[in-house]
């Protein structure tokens, strides 16, 4: 099992590694974004930050781990923006979330490089579906091992169209 | 099969061939066919009257390289003529061979014609003539008007206004005149192609179904009625499917055309709802580490199986629960309830600590504070990032 785990983990990264830019995701399925229940839907600010600032979860320092500094501007960039980050030493991949208004998790991405457009790829033609960003969202990056341990991540941030 | 079908789809047709309203023709091989179809009548002198209608066929080979375009073309055509004349009349058949060179720019490719022969056979009552005549030198270049460029394929007109021009200003009347020409591109996406993609996708989705499932069972959304599953060869099939979502997003706009509108949708749905039913029957059969937890929730987010996005929410939520759950017990089995953290704090069964330098929990507690997640341990329940070490 764990050889085909390492499978599942190559074949993202893999892939990652392949297209146009230095990173080319796995992409989601685009849909209507709904609530997903009891796994989903936590409130995840910390007191004492404000909401919807810069570090509404500053995952970071309550995880022990270094900061990647996120590059996106907070918004300007469209519903399709792409996301980019600092590059982590010893980072084998990055995965990078975007988690919906309510907190539970909307689309996911998997990069070799430090950028990844939303939805994943630059898509030809703006008519197609595919995930988009929409007021109330954020993202962020985790910075992952050879070994699939996390090495650093970046702190929750809002994004907006 | 399904990965070269992919690769036909994804990769082959150039981009300015694929746009609407390109009128050029893209870098690479094209084949095409040429017809010319036109007549004329008019004053023969003397009383008498002439008209004749012809037809033209042929076709072309073309290499587009940059700003330049080599080719051959060949045309063989054939017309009826008829005279009138107050003291009688009479018949003729021509008959067109030519060949010559394509050359021009991609945006108005020229016929040059290097090599031409018309033979002509003339009836007059019971004596018949015939005539060879070499016209390599008398037929002008003549461009090709590109109209329409669209996935592949071009299509336009030729040598109309020229045989209109050249017939007026003999003093005849030209009729029926149309010159067309329709050009492939040797690596445009064929509905062939597509069709083969069509019948690979199905096989393909019936192979995770039998894995899933056992041979030949229709799918059924209800995990726990499922029977035992390989699970190697499911992640296999995972590992498969992470791929083939990804080659749908490299599809040109040609081939989504061909393929069909919400075809796409429909294998990321299916994909989608496998890729949970795939994680569901793997926990539901087997003791998971943090980092098996950790990538399927990050394949499961990425496929569309989990999430906002999903789909199917009901069933996504499903998944995203037992992943929660798994989680969960990973961050149970490493909480210390006894001595103290590490900022001095007591740790106790109803108040547990999770020790920050465990990468397990860490994993888990960076995981769930990304999902949204939150986590019981010792009966207490808190947001995911809440069970970090202070």
């Amino acid at each position: 099992m764990t050889s085909r785990l390492a499978s599942l983990v190559l074949v993202m990264t893999l892939l990652a590694g392949c297209g146009g830019d230095d990173a080319t995701p796995i992409t989601t399925v685009p849909g209507t974004a709904t609530t997903t229940g009891t796994a989903s839907g936590t409130d995840t600010s910390v007191p004492g930050d404000e909401p919807g600032g810069e570090h509404a979860v500053d995952l970071p320092a309550l995880l022990g781990l270094p900061e990647i500094t996120l590059l996106t501007p907070m918004s300007g960039g469209g519903t399709r923006p792409i996301l980019e980050w600092e590059t982590v030493d010893g980072a084998a991949g990055y995965d990078v979330a975007l988690n919906g208004p309510g907190g539970g998790i909307y689309w996911a991405g998997w990069a070799t490089g430090t950028s990844i457009p939303v939805g994943g790829e630059p898509l030809i033609d703006p008519e197609f579906s595919g995930p988009s960003v929409s007021e109330g969202m954020t993202w962020s990056v985790a910075a992952y091992d050879a070994d699939g341990y996390l090495v650093a991540i970046s702190a929750m941030r809002p994004i907006a169209p | 099969m399904l990965i070269t079908a992919f690769g036909l789809l994804a990769a082959v047709v150039p981009s300015a061939v694929a746009g609407h309203g390109t009128l050029r023709l893209a870098e690479g091989e094209w084949s095409g066919t040429l017809t010319f179809m036109a007549g004329f009548s008019g004053d023969a002198g003397g009383g008498g009257s002439v008209s004749a209608d012809g037809l033209q066929t042929g076709d072309f080979h073309l290499d587009v390289t940059g700003d330049e375009i080599t080719g051959l073309y060949a045309l063989t055509g054939a017309a009826d003529a008829v005279v009138d004349m107050p003291f009688g009349g009479g018949t003729g058949q021509g008959t067109f061979n030519g060949i010559g060179d394509v050359l021009g720019t991609p945006d108005v490719p020229v016929l040059h014609l290097t090599d031409g022969e018309v033979t002509v056979v003339v009836q007059v009552g019971s004596t018949s003539a015939t005539q060879v005549f070499d016209v390599s030198d008398l037929v002008p270049p003549t461009e090709l008007q590109i109209q329409r460029v669209h996935c592949g394929v071009a299509s336009g007109s030729w040598g109309r206004e020229e045989f209109i021009t050249n017939v007026s200003e003999a003093g005849l009347t030209p009729r029926v005149t149309q010159g067309s020409f329709t050009a492939f591109a040797t690596d445009r996406v064929t509905q062939e192609q597509v069709d083969d993609l069509l019948e690979a996708m199905q096989d393909w989705f019936r192979a995770w179904g039998d894995v899933l499932f056992g041979p030949g069972v229709s799918a059924n959304s209800d995990v726990d009625e499922l029977p035992p599953v390989d699970t190697g060869a499911l992640m296999d099939r995972m590992v498969d499917a992470v791929e083939t979502l990804n080659n749908f997003s490299r599809f040109t706009e040609c081939a989504r055309e061909l393929i069909g509108e919400g075809q796409i949708e429909e294998w990321e749905s299916g994909i989608a709802l496998f890729m949970g039913m795939s994680i569901q029957a793997i926990l539901a059969q087997n003791n998971v580490d943090a980092i098996m937890v950790d990538v399927f929730a990050r394949v499961a987010a990425a496929t569309g199986a989990i999430g906002e996005g999903s789909p199917f929410p009901e069933f996504a939520a499903t998944t995203e629960e037992m992943l929660r759950q798994e989680a969960e017990e990973i961050l149970q089995a490493s909480a210390q309830t006894s001595g103290t953290d590490a900022a001095g704090t007591p740790c106790t069964a109803s108040s547990p600590c999770i020790p920050s330098d465990d990468p397990d929990a860490g994993l888990m507690i960076g995981r769930g504070a990304r999902m949204g997640w939150e986590y019981t341990v010792g009966g207490e329940t808190r947001p995911a990032i809440e069970w970090a070490a202070p």
